[in-house]
């Protein structure tokens, strides 16, 4: 790893988003103690990381979450609680009931499946209602239902303060949930972008009679209309009203002026291309 | 509980049972040797009979320095036969006193602490050292547990003190479990001769050697920690941990060094001698010709420990927790 530089606001959501091996993975260790850098400096709520202090104010799930196989989901999230500092009360039963585990609790982990599991590591991670949740891959395993959970579980506990740093390879997770996203390629930081400016940087698609295509292309030159189709090109930096006023001054009138914006994936398969244009 | 705690406690059980079954039937076939006249130095000397010491005209050899050689070496093949003898009763002697006390609910702690003591008793902890420790890495919870509670030293004395009390469980299991068989022993294998214990005389003798064993499976306690640090696996534990012990016991057979040996220590400090049976000293070999120090295998074994667990706090503090 190098060059990864990361700031996260509180009470922010931060997605890490990358190819497999760029080290999405090593970077949760890193802010947890697990991996050491050979250089470089880690701050949690102001405080040198790895210090147990500040990890206590941490719930993670990193890797595949794994447990003791032959203990109840009770009694794995007991043993986890007992590993530490005393946690909140009825810490066990209430991170059971926030994952939907609760019918489960008593039976051995050896008899879950992967998305019980999965819950069951949120579980474990939300357990001492930590200031900060470090995510790995949360969304592994689960089912359409169970993502829908998971979503709104993470932003509730972002509404309550919680600092979320996670990663993911489902891109429209992380585009729904984070309020920022950070790309990584290679082991560094390629790029950090607020998912609100990425939501709000649209351009319009505008649809013409075919015949008319040359003549609104002509009068929308100045705006770089780039051309997807017969009649059909897309323009950025005019608002939808501009663009209809303009053609029809010249007697054309469009068939659709929609807003069109660039998905996350669009945004990080442009960043990951130009990261290996740069790489060579 | 772990599964793997039950199986070692049961493997410990039959281990046990079998040491002791074996030494209740040698004791019955020597009792009648040693409360006989032939264990004492008179019967020894009887039934060696009379020395055969030739002169020098029974063999034809003129007076002088050949003839009294050869009387020298007659002298010294008789000595040796009797001390034999001497060393085979004090054995059955020996066999037999350990019999008793086997027989013994309190006394049959002694079995329980020496077989702890035992390589046996190392491969019990190293198995749980394997499961408890290596398995953590194994299992991939190590990274769970490590986010708990960041300080690493912590971890490990930790597993160190749940190995020792794990330890001391097993002794204790296999102690209630030794003590049920001491009646059915004494009932199968009445030993016609030695006056029975009481069972304060049976906790007089247990107790020390149960105080003394925990010394040993601490220090076995530290070296299953180390090599679940080192290995950062099940198996790798299990099998660093038991090669590297059988490896330094090899140190024995180098009369120069053994006293570096981990068995000297064991038997010098846990009084393991070459003299009798006990399950130690099937376990343990004295070396030869050595009266291992009590002070020594204390002191060595004392240190021993911390220098184990200073070397594994400190490389599980550099180590990275992957996948």
């Amino acid at each position: 790893m190098s060059g990864v530089d990361l700031e996260v606001d509180e009470a922010q959501i931060v997605g890490l988003v990358g190819p497999n091996g760029a080290g999405k993975t090593t970077i949760l260790k890193m802010v947890l103690g697990l991996v050491r850098p050979t250089s470089g400096e880690i701050f949690i709520f102001g405080t040198r990381a790895p210090c147990p202090a500040v990890l206590q104010a941490a719930g993670s799930m990193v890797d595949r979450p794994a447990f003791y196989p032959w203990l109840t989901a009770r009694a794995n999230l007991s043993v986890l609680l007992d590993g530490g500092p005393p946690g909140p009360p009825h810490a066990v039963e209430r991170a059971l009931e926030l994952v939907a585990l609760t019918g489960d609790a008593d039976r051995q982990v050896k008899t879950f499946s992967q998305g019980m599991r999965q819950r069951l590591g949120m579980a474990a991670a939300l357990m001492r209602k930590p200031r900060l949740l470090i995510l790995d891959e949360p969304a592994n395993g689960l089912d359409p239902a169970g993502i829908r959970d998971l979503r709104r579980l993470i932003l509730d506990v972002s509404a309550e303060g919680t600092t979320v740093l996670l990663s993911s390879h489902l891109l429209a997770e992380v585009e729904r949930i984070c309020d920022w996203v950070a790309f990584i390629s290679g082991g560094t930081i390629t790029e950090t972008r607020k998912m609100s400016d990425l939501r709000s940087a649209t351009r319009l698609r505008v649809s013409v009679p075919t015949s008319q295509s040359a003549q609104a292309l002509a009068i929308l030159a100045a705006h770089g209309p780039v051309v997807v189709g017969d009649g059909v090109f897309v323009v950025g930096g005019l608002p939808g009203a501009e663009v209809a006023r303009l053609l029809s001054r010249a007697g054309i009138f469009a068939d659709t002026v929609e807003p069109e914006r660039d998905s996350l994936e669009d945004v990080y398969l442009k960043a990951v291309d130009s990261a290996e244009a740069v790489g060579g | 509980m772990r599964p793997i705690v039950g199986a070692v406690a049961i493997g410990l059980m039959l281990a046990a049972a079998v040491f002791a079954w074996q030494q209740q039937g040698g004791a019955q076939q020597q009792v009648g040797f040693v409360y006989s006249n032939a264990s004492t130095p008179g019967g020894i000397a009887q039934s060696a009979g009379p020395p055969q010491i030739p002169s020098c005209s029974s063999v034809g050899l003129p007076p002088g320095p050949q003839c009294d050689q050869l009387i020298a070496r007659a002298r010294e093949a008789y000595q040796n036969e009797i001390n034999a003898m001497k060393a085979q009763a004090a054995a059955a002697k020996l066999l037999v006193q350990l019999a008793v006390v086997q027989q013994n609910p309190a006394g049959a702690g002694l079995m329980a602490a020496s077989l702890m003591a035992s390589v046996v008793g190392a491969i019990a902890i190293f198995l749980l050292a394997a499961a408890h420790f290596g398995g953590e890495w194994t299992g991939g919870t190590m990274a769970a547990v490590l986010s708990q509670d960041g300080r690493r030293w912590r971890l490990v004395a930790g597993k160190f003190v749940s190995l020792f009390l794990l330890a001391q469980g097993l002794l204790l299991v296999t102690w209630v479990f030794l003590a049920a068989l001491s009646l059915l022993f004494r009932a199968a294998y009445p030993l016609d001769g030695p006056s029975p214990l009481s069972i304060g005389d049976g906790f007089a003798i247990a107790g020390p050697a149960v105080l003394r064993s925990c010394l040993v499976t601490a220090a076995y306690c530290a070296l299953g920690v180390l090599a679940a640090v080192m290995t950062r696996n099940t198996l790798g534990t299990l099998l660093l941990a038991t090669g590297g012990l059988l490896a330094w016991l090899m140190l024995e057979t180098l009369p120069s060094i053994a006293t570096l040996s981990i068995g000297y220590w064991i038997s010098g400090w846990m009084g393991f001698t070459d003299a009798g049976f006990s399950s130690g000293q099937v376990m343990w070999g004295v070396p030869p010709g050595m009266t291992p120090s009590a002070t020594i295998g204390f002191l060595a074994l004392l240190a021993l420990i911390p220098a184990a667990g200073a070397i594994s706090a400190a490389r599980f503090q550099r180590l990275d927790i992957a996948a």
